[in-house]
């Protein structure tokens, strides 16, 4: 008898282990929801890329005397262009890491 | 790199990388941050009063935003929110959604489906008929419908 429990007990575990990630969400979504977790947007879209500008030709033109590192280099066009590169080789990056099979987070 | 803070288009790529992996909480954080970067500035009255005509809503860079592009940061917000289960934050982004974009049917879904979460089944039920008025092939959302009317009726 003890041997029946047993492998009853086994078989459950076993039930349990096969099927125990998918039978509870699967029923509860059937129940519940109505089938709502369909609802739910699978893949949000990557952000648009930009194309980039040629800051340092037009730095080269208007401005003939570089002036050294400072705090008032967010006013610099070629800088804030830089840095506006930058973010879109990051976003181009992120975007090509995500839709790479398999993806490269 | 203070000018580019306005830019929300990093937090979305970086909202996308979390959500993909399914870590709904910090998604929803980004996303937040990149709503934040796409509401109408004070100083950006006119572009305000414009987007009724334009369809356009705030700035970033020299870039506007198009009141599509703001409706739907606000959608992923509630979506990844309600796959957190905070139904009740994810109401208050998808009703910005469903404002901001009257015509997006999965917005009013997920709208539906955070009513129906919170048992707010008149809302729900409402909020489905109308996703079900601009996308009538959607057989999925029928069955959530159906069951919302029963729930409201036995409430």
């Amino acid at each position: 008898m003890p041997n029946a429990q047993f492998r009853v007990a086994a078989l459950s575990l076993l039930f349990l282990l096969s099927f125990g990630g998918n039978l509870p969400g699967g029923l509860a979504s059937q129940d519940s929801l109505g089938g709502a977790s369909l609802i739910f947007i699978a893949r949000p879209k990557n952000p648009p890329v930009r194309p980039k500008v040629l800051h340092a030709k037009a730095q080269q033109t208007s401005q003939p005397a570089p002036t050294p590192a400072s705090a008032a280099d967010k006013n610099n066009p070629a800088t804030a262009g830089e840095l506006s590169d930058a973010v879109e080789d990051a976003l181009e990056l992120g975007n090509s890491a995500r839709d790479a099979e398999p993806p490269r987070y | 790199m203070a000018a580019k803070l306005d830019d929300p288009r990093p937090y979305l790529g970086l909202a996308n990388l979390w959500y993909d992996q399914k870590n709904y909480q910090a998604a929803a954080k980004m996303y937040r941050e990149a709503t934040e970067r796409m509401t109408p500035k004070k100083s950006d009255i006119l572009g305000a009063f414009s987007s009724k005509v334009t369809g356009t809503v705030g700035t970033f860079g020299s870039n506007r935003i198009s009141l599509s592009e703001s409706a739907e940061a606000h959608q992923y917000l509630g979506n990844a929110l309600l796959r957190a289960g905070l139904f009740a934050e994810a109401e208050t982004e998808l009703r910005l959604a469903t404002t901001e974009s009257y015509k997006n049917a999965q917005s009013y879904a997920l709208l539906g489906y955070s009513f129906f979460q919170q048992k707010k089944y008149a809302e729900a039920t409402e909020a489905l008929k109308k996703e079900l008025e601009l996308a009538p092939n959607t057989e999925e959302y029928k069955k959530l419908l159906e069951e919302s009317i029963s729930r409201q009726q036995h409430q």
